[in-house]
């Protein structure tokens, strides 16, 4: 048997506990592994806690809302959750500015700790409903009076997936060929003729996308070696020779139009050609005219100006949010882009003269007034602590006086049918008319309502970028983009199939 | 065991427990997390849904996956070799006894330490196709050899043209060799002074000491940081995803480790990003062992 070495280490008549050095280590070792194990715990567990409810000191139940808007727009959302805070003394929403919404959202949730409501995206509500993430809201909305009539159909029906409803607009948004009226002015005053030959009005670009691409080449100034010198000549009057080899004979200097400036919507022009990307069920459509013919007007302009000089055009223009944005710098003379636009202008360039109109269509007989049409909205994340309240407060968001504080704070318009006299009457955008009529066109579309359209989105821009670069036909990029949509369709087609069934039985329970 | 040992090592393991425990919470289970959901459709929102080997099976079929794959295996291919002979030739020249060795150490170490995204800013406008600092520099020479030449060279759009963005990719790995230099300077003082003078009475030139004494000497620093590298360039992720995320034109420069995040955080296939990050695994143990296994004979450890 070990003698004990604690029996040695103990003075003669000493009493009392004594501790020898093992003893010390050992509970000092204890002491630590309890700390260990215990310290991670709240680490671990945090995700999944259920804190207790906030309240105020007036005794209010505090809601979380995130959102993703700062600055003006940031401004203008708090301005709403002020008016709600005063409208009522039940609950107090604390609305938190939230970069990367999206994967903050997805992880809180999945966690099992999200807010109680949720500023994200139209696009969102399908992939995010189809995965259990939100809280129908058809019953408490009912419950509320917020019905269909009184909206927008487009922007009702962008929040319903499934026969429910998800979520409710925030602050919608239309797109409009947004053009420079200066740069149109001057290529008028240079060549009238042009115009005359060509049937086009000096004041608007065409409604046809035919005419609008002789407009592009009037409008783009490239520079040529003639006479061994460096000239500054239109596209349009370049001689035949001069348009052969674009990347050997000319620099582009600016542009009328370029799909690619900004790229954010290159793969969502086919709706400008009447194009379908699916049938709206199960199957995508690869031979789908439309799409064709738009990724056919994307190989247009690499066969027109050159693959390379677009690049090095693209590469030099300014950022966006600043006086070097392209647009507002006079490098593009028409562009795409949003109801948001004149915010930028207005803060950048304050004297551009600038227009809106429906961008042009193939075929405008068959196509009047197209545009994208999409919006932020308001969401009640599944297993959120206060559904019933934050449905309160969305419902509010989305009464007339909820969405024109948001709106006209915002520069933007309300997703409602109808408006107050002073909502237009102050709102500082010229053209937000414009925005308004194009969002109740028959023919404003809003992104395909699938669960995968970012991914097939991404699969449609890799086709844009691979015939903007001439490395691949049309038709090759079309093909290999939908075969692998379809592979992810059928994915999650497959997942539907496991779960489906049970889902709606939740939800219908959930919206009794 | 007796009860004595017993108890010593229920101590130590109690005393360990804190990195026991972090270990088991934030390595093992993630890990084990991950080799299940690599079996199952998981969204991160929802349950995951067993598929068994289904993910694995949409990979072989998945071009996207093998156009990855093998953009990354190009640019290890190509960025390791390079890596370790830039990092092992600058490392001897700054083992040389010269003035300002120290401020030559701390420059070429400097780049180490600068955040990989600000690094990757910097990329950005030195490879930028219209106003890049590089194709500013080779202007007037491609002008000059068009001149000579009577030829119409100018200069290429390094992020965009599909033939040119895995180079530079591998161009603006090298730049942050200063890890493995400050490896191969500390090994390189190990070789004793002794044998370069031997090999110098014996008539050996500086090229002939630099490849019969140093580099059987540092060997084993050399076999090391050619595991660090294999696996560094594996998982090559900030550069390239900051500088086309989108993979560039046809994917030329989707790199793995960006796909497995698009497909984790973006599509949420939480299930198939896993699924790739296994067979990345397997990927790295393969090629260590195969590492290893070649250059068995080559490495000589002088206290073995």
């Amino acid at each position: 048997m070990t003698p004990d070495p604690a029996q040695h280490d103990r003075h003669p008549g000493e009493t009392g506990p004594v501790m020898s050095r093992r003893d010390v280590l050992r509970r000092a070792g204890a002491v630590g592994a309890g700390l260990a194990l215990s310290a991670p715990a709240p680490l671990l567990t945090g995700g999944c806690v259920r804190h207790e409810d906030r309240y105020t000191p007036d005794g209010r139940l505090i809601l979380s809302y995130w959102e993703k808007w700062t600055g003006f727009e940031g401004d203008a959302a708090q301005a709403l959750v002020d008016a709600y805070n005063a409208s009522q003394d039940e609950v107090f929403v604390q609305r938190s500015t939230i970069s990367d919404i999206q994967n903050k959202l997805m992880l809180a949730t999945a966690g099992g700790n999200p807010p109680d409501i949720a500023g994200t995206w139209s696009w969102v509500v399908v992939p995010y409903a189809e995965k259990n993430a939100l809280t129908p809201l058809d019953g408490y909305m009912r419950d509320l009076g917020v019905v269909k009539d009184d909206f927008v159909p487009v922007f009702w029906d962008m929040c319903s997936h499934r026969g429910f409803l998800w979520a409710m607009p925030s602050t919608p948004a239309s797109l409009a060929l947004h053009y420079n009226r200066a740069l149109l002015r001057a290529a008028y005053d240079e060549d009238p003729g042009y115009f005359d030959r060509h049937g086009l009005d000096p004041h608007a670009p065409p409604r046809d996308i035919a005419g609008f691409e002789k407009l592009n080449d009037l409008l783009t100034v490239v520079e040529v070696r003639r006479d061994g010198a460096t000239q500054a000549v239109r596209y349009a009057h370049l001689t035949e020779e001069e348009k052969r080899r674009p990347d050997e004979r000319f620099a582009i200097r600016s542009m009328g139009h370029n799909p690619y400036e900004p790229d954010w919507y290159v793969a969502t022009f086919w709706l400008f050609f009447g194009g379908r990307v699916w049938d709206g069920r199960d199957q995508v459509t690869p031979d789908d005219p439309g799409l064709t013919a738009w990724l056919g007007w994307i190989e247009s302009y690499p066969r027109r100006f050159g693959p390379n000089n677009l690049q090095r055009f693209a590469s030099g223009l300014g950022e966006f949010g600043g006086a070097q944005n392209p647009f507002m710098s006079g490098q593009v003379a028409m562009q795409l882009q949003g109801v948001w636009m004149y915010n930028f202008i207005n803060t950048y360039a304050p004297h551009l003269e600038w227009d809106v109109q429906a961008f042009p269509a193939l075929d405008p007989e068959a196509l009047d007034a197209p545009t994208l049409v999409e919006s932020d909205v308001l969401v009640i994340p599944n297993g959120a602590r206060h559904p019933e309240q934050a449905a309160r407060f969305i419902a509010f968001a989305a009464s007339m006086q909820g969405q024109e504080t948001l709106n006209l704070g915002q520069r933007k318009f309300s997703a409602r049918k109808t408006h107050s006299d002073r909502f237009l009457r102050d709102h500082p955008n010229p053209h937000i008319e414009t925005f308004i009529e194009l969002s109740r066109s028959p023919n404003a579309r809003p992104t395909p309502a699938m669960g995968i359209w970012k991914q097939y989105d991404e699969e449609l821009r890799q086709a844009c970028s691979s015939v903007y670069k001439l490395t691949k036909t049309p038709e090759a990029a079309l093909r290999d983009a939908c075969a692998r949509a379809q592979w992810k369709l059928d994915r999650e087609q497959q997942r539907w199939d496991r779960v489906g069934a049970a889902r709606l039985e939740e939800w219908r329970e959930d919206v009794r | 065991m007796t009860r004595k040992t017993r108890r010593d090592t229920l101590t130590a393991l109690l005393f360990i427990s804190p990195w026991l425990v972090g270990l088991a919470a934030f390595t093992l289970y993630p890990l084990a997390a991950s080799l299940y959901y690599s079996f199952t459709d998981f969204d991160v929102l929802s349950e995951p849904v067993w598929i068994g080997m289904g993910n694995y099976a949409d990979m072989a079929g998945d071009a996207v996956f093998w156009k990855s794959l093998y953009n990354t295996l190009f640019y290890a291919a190509f960025a390791i070799p390079l890596g370790l002979v830039l990092s092992f030739l600058v490392a001897v020249l700054l083992n040389q006894t010269a003035r300002g060795r120290s401020v030559f150490r701390t420059l070429f170490f400097l780049p180490s330490i600068v955040p990989l995204v600000a690094v990757a800013m910097i990329w950005m406008y030195v490879f930028n196709g219209g106003f890049g600092l590089l194709n500013h520099a080779l202007g007037p020479v491609l002008i000059a050899v068009n001149a000579v030449l009577g030829t119409d060279l100018r200069p290429p759009n390094w992020m965009a043209d599909p033939y040119l963005t895995k180079p530079t990719l591998i161009l603006a790995g090298l730049w942050q060799i200063g890890g493995t230099v400050v490896i191969f300077l500390a090994s390189l003082q190990d070789v004793p002074r002794s044998l370069y003078e031997s090999a110098e009475l014996d008539g050996a030139g500086p090229a002939r000491r630099l490849w019969h004494i140093t580099v059987p000497l540092v060997s084993p620093v050399i076999y090391f940081n050619l595991i660090i590298g294999i696996i560094n360039a594996l998982q090559f992720f900030v550069t390239p995803f900051i500088l086309m995320p989108d993979g560039a034109t046809d994917r030329s420069a989707l790199m793995y480790t960006v796909y497995l995040y698009d497909n984790a955080f973006r599509y949420n296939q939480m299930g198939y990003a896993s699924a790739m990050a296994w067979v990345m695994f397997l990927l790295i143990v393969v090629l260590t062992w195969l590492a290893t296994k070649l250059s068995r004979r080559h490495i000589y450890y002088a206290g073995a």
